[in-house]
């Protein structure tokens, strides 16, 4: 007659090992899975134009930061914008439009409107200064230039209705060239990346970009680490 | 001027200032919805924490046309 006592306990005891076994594969398969880098904040902090400014015209890995089609894995490694000096222009335009309707105490052009026409055409004039200041000031801040570790990305809203979006790939990038000129670019050290790529990859230029020489510079890091790359998956 | 009234009384004359005024509001307000439907197209395109404080300034804005729309209206 079968000890069923012991049978049982055999098989408990089977089935533990089992479940053992079971744990042990999953813990090495967890290990064995990539698992995504978390810069700790006291690295990124190191890094010369790291900041957590979301106006800032240059931004070294920045956070929270995503923008169409990026890929999963993919991270924003350099952010960039229109230096912030080269809003001088429009920010004058601006304030002349808004102190112009001072002028009509010394120059009563609208006189000849009644009194409660000429508050309304005042009203217009700064709604119309108003709109102004937004399409600047949403073109500048959304206008950016992105260097992820695959890509790079010129967006562009040249108005308020014309977005272009061009990109290429790092390792499709033949020559990067810059140019620092003018008393502008060299007083506030600002300029263009021309960025050239192999194919039918349209050439994208980074305009009026802080510190030039440090875009091309992590630019040649990102070309250089993904040729290191290349050849390793080509022998797996 | 004086040659006009004669021909078209000043009410209507003002009138027809305040239809122009009515006009180039309601433009503005187009302008002002295109506005708010091309910052949404915006914050879609890139996002870096900014987006609710950007979409609250177009509202406001497209509010602000309405209301002095609405203020040329009824007092001129």
């Amino acid at each position: 007659m079968v000890d069923l006592y012991v049978a049982q306990n055999k098989r408990n005891k089977q089935k533990e090992e089992h479940k053992e076994t079971v744990s042990d594969e999953l813990e090495q398969k967890d290990e064995q899975r990539p698992v995504a880098q978390v810069e700790p904040e006291s690295e990124l902090r190191k890094d010369p134009g790291h900041t957590h400014n979301p106006l800032a015209t240059y931004a070294y890995r920045p956070e929270n930061v995503c923008f169409v089609n990026q890929e999963p894995q993919e991270r924003v490694v350099l952010l960039l914008r229109r230096h912030l000096v080269t809003n001088i222009t429009w920010v004058l335009i601006a304030t002349g439009l808004a102190l112009a309707p001072l002028l009509f105490t010394w120059f009563p052009i609208l006189s000849f409107l009644p009194g409660r026409f000429q508050f309304i055409a005042v009203l217009f004039w700064y709604l119309i200064t108003t709109a102004f200041i937004l399409e600047e000031t949403l073109s500048w801040f959304f206008s950016v230039y992105i260097i992820t570790e695959k890509r790079v990305i010129d967006v562009d809203f040249h108005n308020i209705i014309h977005r272009e979006i061009s990109e290429a790939r790092i390792d499709k990038i033949q020559d990067v060239t810059r140019r620092v000129g003018g008393i502008g670019g060299t007083v506030f050290n600002y300029g263009d990346v021309q960025i050239q790529t192999a194919g039918a990859s349209p050439n994208i230029v980074f305009n009026l970009v802080p510190s030039p020489v440090r875009v091309s510079g992590v630019l040649q890091e990102l070309r250089t680490h993904t040729e290191h790359k290349v050849p390793q998956k080509e022998t797996s | 001027m004086l040659g006009l009234e004669t021909i078209i009384p000043e009410s209507t004359i003002w009138f027809l200032v305040k239809i122009l005024f009515l006009v180039g509001l309601l433009v503005y307000l187009v302008f002002a919805a295109v506005v708010v439907r091309q910052v949404h197209l915006m914050t879609s395109t890139l996002q870096v924490g900014v987006e609710l404080p950007v979409k609250s300034i177009a509202w406001i804005h497209m509010f602000v046309a309405i209301g002095v729309f609405l203020l040329a209206l009824l007092t001129l």
